[in-house]
């Protein structure tokens, strides 16, 4: 009853205050919802198996050139199949890129995924003809539903983005909760004790690893259409290793946690970044404090904290 | 139809390069197979030893100098990280998160202090040049890197095997209760093993300088080649890191003279594959030796 | 516990900034430089950015008689930030013309999305020829030369006919810039009856280049074109120099390379290499020697080809807002205006085609003068224009 509460009031900031703050916030906060389906994506991998993926920007890039690949060199106009192509790719990337990294574990699969999500940097530098190389594809136009409201435009679009950024939300926040998300954290306690109970571990991961590919890929497509181009940093170890700091900023134990580390990651980047050129360094020293100080995450020390005073004074 | 010496000259590349790597991974495999501590800041060690190297070079005229600063600075920073930090951290991956935290902290204030432009060290005066091979020609440096490659492979192995010191690390490798057990204080080791492995990255880092130059690209790119030459070796192992070097030192020389178009994805492609069909490495992991 | 709670504090505050929004004071004349501040490049912005605060110096912040604000943003290096920060130029502090980025994938990445909210925009490189192209003129207008035309047409007229090279050996970098100049020096080497034998392209993050070097069959051929700039020329020519190859076959390049720092890193290696760049730091003119003593002394910078264009595309800037007499929404006078602009640059005089800069282009030698590294100028070769060709020449 008290989350259907929070749930309410979250939506209605979500959809009311865009009306009211200038045009560039709106289109950080579209950023922002953006990544934080791909730090959510990120986090079905660590939070719930506990496997640490510094090659997650591969979907994100996967979903990213698919679509940009389908408008630009395809001339397809349908955004639903673009999109879907774009997620059954992110899929089958899931499903090569998983079958390959899941046979590893610990730091055998951080590199192994390192290593593959390089390899896909590498083909969409280098295949110039199809990729464009590092200038990209531009020339991206945002999908056109024959509806009053143009996506061209930055809060409208901010609306769409919202749409299936409430859907992701809902979808991992019901697979998080199901029999599968539950077998899933008990692989990450105790792996050896849930094979003894007949399940099988591997299986339960991969699948995991799948979803984490699509919901990647679902955010690469969102990001794909709000610049209207592509290049290849999309897929760079440079954002594979934000995924990761956004979602340990947030905090990886708590579902939310994702989305608040997505915002301040990108808040950093983006916005303080016009006020101090020091922002990598800010990143970097608010990794160590969180680190040091609440490694749970923000979230988690803010539910921590709530915890403590809570009881206090209730 | 390439001439002998022209192959001759790719396999030297070849190994002098993987001696290179073996120089870059030495320190990681160190922290890793004792301390199970995956520095990501690793990259970063060798960064900045470049630039304090080149720096304390330029300014004293002395390449050996500068050497020494650049290992002490690093070791230095590797005890103020252990001590301080790593020490208090209850797992390998807030350790590691850690260790992210000074990626992007060494990062800025490198480019703070030196700038983005990059810099280059030239090798010492008795170093500098080149002998023939057949028509050709090779660097002496590219030399002594293997030779740098090969005296710090059989001093640390010298010191592992041969010391009473040595032989405590490999223990609480294996088995940290029981050193604990015999009265050794556990925390301490680890302090000197993660002094010990940031010194070698300080020292590593300024002797492949010549090489690599100095820049602020260098933290991600060194980090990446010195997992891929660890995980290709088996994680634990000082000789599967030496084995794993030259494998992949040789098989990116090799391949970028007949596959010049495959330049960017031999390294990644090899390793992806290697870890494919063998899970653990290579080499697979036992203790540390 | 204190601790924490100035933990929170710092986290709210973060999170606050999101929330605030901008506010404008009265309209001054609002110029947005686009730079690369941080993330992992080869070349230094900052100087890039002190040279455009020096040309706005000189004019004290004023042009026709309205205060000039400078905003500017970092890019980080990473195309969709250019556009991201773009997008907040623009809509937020609703700037009036757009300087740099100097990168022409973060030039393509905000394109589009300048060309519809028609903002004068005057990137200081972006050289790739697809901005010259088609439909795309309008706005765009920059300070720097035509990919694969201008430094590579000069250089393939000085190795046909100049120095009598037939065959070459090129090795560029593994990027669109490297291959449009190496794709345009080769066709217009060959349209002259020279051959390229080798194209040897090197990644942006090889580390080593001994396995790319090694390639060059140095018997073929009879000199080493290269496209490598900072610290890619300095492991380049470090490579060429170690293995021998720079003894045995001449070397040029057709890229604004050289400046004093990067050769005081070079050092010897770079001695005799031949080059073509429409900028030189040590071009011995009035109006450029002024240029580099002042940004030395007064902003400790150094004139390098990035600062030298920086500088000049905050004079078009300038030029522009006086062709108009500060009535910056008339973005067509702006152009009007720039587009019959001729103007004497540290790089020498400057009139424009196609929205791309009619410019000198010089012909230097590294050599040590006074115990010091420096370019020697050979030749001049005047009135080069985005798609100047050696006399008697035709593509197809």
């Amino acid at each position: 009853m008290r989350y259907g509460a929070y749930v309410l009031v979250g939506l209605a900031v979500f959809l009311i205050v865009p009306q009211f703050i200038a045009s560039y916030y709106v289109l950080i906060w579209a950023e922002i919802l953006i990544y934080a389906i791909f730090a959510l994506s990120f986090n079905m991998l660590m939070g719930y198996t506990g496997l640490l993926s510094l090659g997650h920007a591969a979907f994100f890039g996967a979903g990213g050139y698919t679509v940009a690949l389908l408008v630009v060199k395809g001339g397809m106009d349908n955004f639903w199949l673009c999109i879907f192509i774009a997620l059954l790719v992110s899929a089958l990337l899931g499903l090569v890129f998983g079958y390959l990294a899941l046979r590893t574990t610990g730091i055998y699969f951080i590199i192994i995924t390192l290593a593959l999500a390089q390899m896909l940097w590498a083909l969409a530098w280098r295949w110039r003809s199809l990729t464009g190389g590092d200038d990209g594809l531009p020339g991206i136009d945002r999908p056109d539903f024959g509806l009053p409201w143009s996506l061209e435009d930055t809060t409208n679009y901010y609306y769409f983005i919202l749409v299936f950024f409430v859907l992701s939300l809902f979808i991992l926040y019901r697979i998080s909760r199901s029999p599968f998300g539950r077998t899933l954290v008990g692989i990450r306690e105790n792996e050896p004790r849930m094979q003894a109970l007949g399940y099988n571990t591997w299986r339960y991961k991969y699948v995991c690893f799948i979803i984490a590919a699509v919901f990647g890929g679902l955010a690469g497509v969102l990001k794909v259409y709000q610049d209207g181009f592509i290049s290849p940093t999309y897929c760079s170890m440079m954002t594979s290793a934000l995924v990761v700091l956004m979602a340990l900023i947030g905090g990886t134990r708590v579902f939310t946690g994702p989305i608040l580390g997505a915002g301040v990651v990108w808040i950093i980047k983006s916005v303080v970044s016009s006020y101090t050129e020091y922002w990598t360094l800010i990143l970097g020293i608010l990794m160590v404090v969180i680190v040091m100080f609440a490694p749970q995450g923000i979230v988690g020390y803010l539910a921590q904290l709530k915890e403590r005073y809570g009881t206090l004074k209730g | 139809m390439p001439q002998a010496d022209q192959l001759a000259l790719v396999f030297l590349n070849g190994i002098s390069f993987g001696m290179l790597l073996f120089l870059l991974a030495a320190g990681l495999v160190l922290m890793l197979g004792i301390m199970n501590i995956v520095n990501l800041a690793h990259g970063s060690f060798y960064m900045l030893a470049g630039f304090i190297g080149i720096a304390v070079a330029i300014k004293t005229g002395n390449f050996l100098l500068g050497a020494v600063a650049g290992m002490f600075a690093i070791g230095f920073i590797g005890l103020v990280m252990e001590r301080f930090f790593l020490r208090r951290l209850p797992g390998h991956i807030e350790q590691m998160l850690f260790t992210l935290g000074c990626v992007y902290i060494i990062y800025d204030l490198s480019r703070v202090a030196w700038g983005s432009n990059p810099q280059y060290l030239p090798p010492p005066e008795v170093l500098t040049g080149s002998v023939p091979i057949g028509d050709l020609q090779y660097p002496i440096y590219r030399l002594a890197i293997i030779g740098f490659g090969a005296i710090i492979a059989f001093g640390l192995w010298l010191f592992l095997e041969k010391t009473r010191f040595g032989a405590i690390i490999r223990a609480g490798a294996d088995d940290k209760e029981m050193v604990e057990g015999i009265g050794i204080d556990i925390k301490l080791v680890f302090t000197m093993v993660f002094t010990l492995a940031a010194l070698l990255a300080g020292l590593s880092g300024v002797l492949a300088t010549p090489v690599l130059t100095a820049n602020l690209t260098l933290d991600w790119q060194v980090l990446t080649l010195a997992f891929v030459v660890i995980v290709v070796g088996g994680l634990r192992t000082l000789k599967g890191a030496l084995i794993g070097s030259l494998l992949i030192g040789i098989v990116d020389s090799v391949g970028i003279f007949f596959f010049p178009e495959l330049a960017m994805f031999l390294m990644f492609g090899v390793t992806a594959l290697i870890l494919a069909f063998r899970p653990k490495g290579l080499i697979g992991y036992g203790g540390l030796r | 516990m204190k601790t924490k709670l100035l933990f929170t504090l710092v986290m709210v505050a973060l999170l606050g900034s999101l929330v605030s929004s901008g506010c404008s004071t009265e309209a001054p004349i609002k110029i947005g430089a686009l730079l690369a501040i941080t993330g992992p490049m080869a070349t230094d912005e900052s100087a890039s950015r002190d040279a455009i605060k020096m040309a706005l110096d000189e004019v004290d912040y004023e042009v026709a008689g309205y205060e000039i604000q400078l905003i500017v943003e970092d890019w980080a290096m990473d195309p969709a930030v250019c556009l991201s920060k773009t997008k907040k130029l623009i809509e937020m502090d609703d700037v009036d013309i757009v300087i740099g980025p100097f990168s022409s994938s973060a030039g393509l990445a905000i394109r589009d999305y300048i060309d519809e909210n028609e903002r004068l925009w005057i990137p200081y490189l972006c050289t790739s020829s697809s901005f010259i192209e088609d439909s795309y003129t309008r706005y765009f207008f920059r300070a720097s030369y035509n990919s694969g035309r201008q430094l590579t047409s000069v250089g393939a007229y000085i190795a046909y006919e100049t120095k009598g090279w037939r065959k070459a050996a090129c090795i560029a970098l593994d990027y669109q810039p490297g291959h449009d100049e190496l794709e345009g020096f080769k066709e217009v080497f060959e349209a002259m009856g020279g051959e390229v034998v080798q194209e040897i392209y090197t990644p942006m993050d090889a580390l080593d280049y001994g396995p790319y070097v090694t390639q060059i069959d140095v018997d073929d051929v009879d000199f080493l074109w290269s496209f490598h700039y900072s610290g890619y020329a300095l492991s380049l020519f470090t490579a060429l120099e170690e293995y021998g190859i720079k003894d045995q076959l001449p070397v040029f390049v057709s890229c604004n390379t050289f400046y004093p720092s990067l050769l005081a890193q070079t050092g010897d290696t770079a001695l005799g290499i031949e080059s073509v760049s429409n900028y030189i730091t040590y071009l011995d003119t009035a109006e450029n020697n002024r240029f580099v003593q002042e940004l030395e002394d007064n902003y400790q910078a150094e004139a390098t080809d990035f600062s030298e264009h920086a500088y000049v595309a905050a004079k078009m800037a300038i030029l522009a807002i006086e062709g108009v007499d500060g009535d910056v929404d008339d973005v067509d006078g702006m152009i009007e205006a720039l587009e019959q602009s001729e103007f004497e640059a540290p790089r020498g005089p400057i009139k424009f085609e196609v929205h791309s800069p009619v410019q000198n282009m010089y012909h230097t030698v590294v050599e040590r003068v006074e115990g010091e590294l420096q370019t020697t100028l050979i030749g001049t070769y005047t009135d080069i224009g985005p798609y100047w060709l050696p006399p008697g020449i035709e593509l197809d």
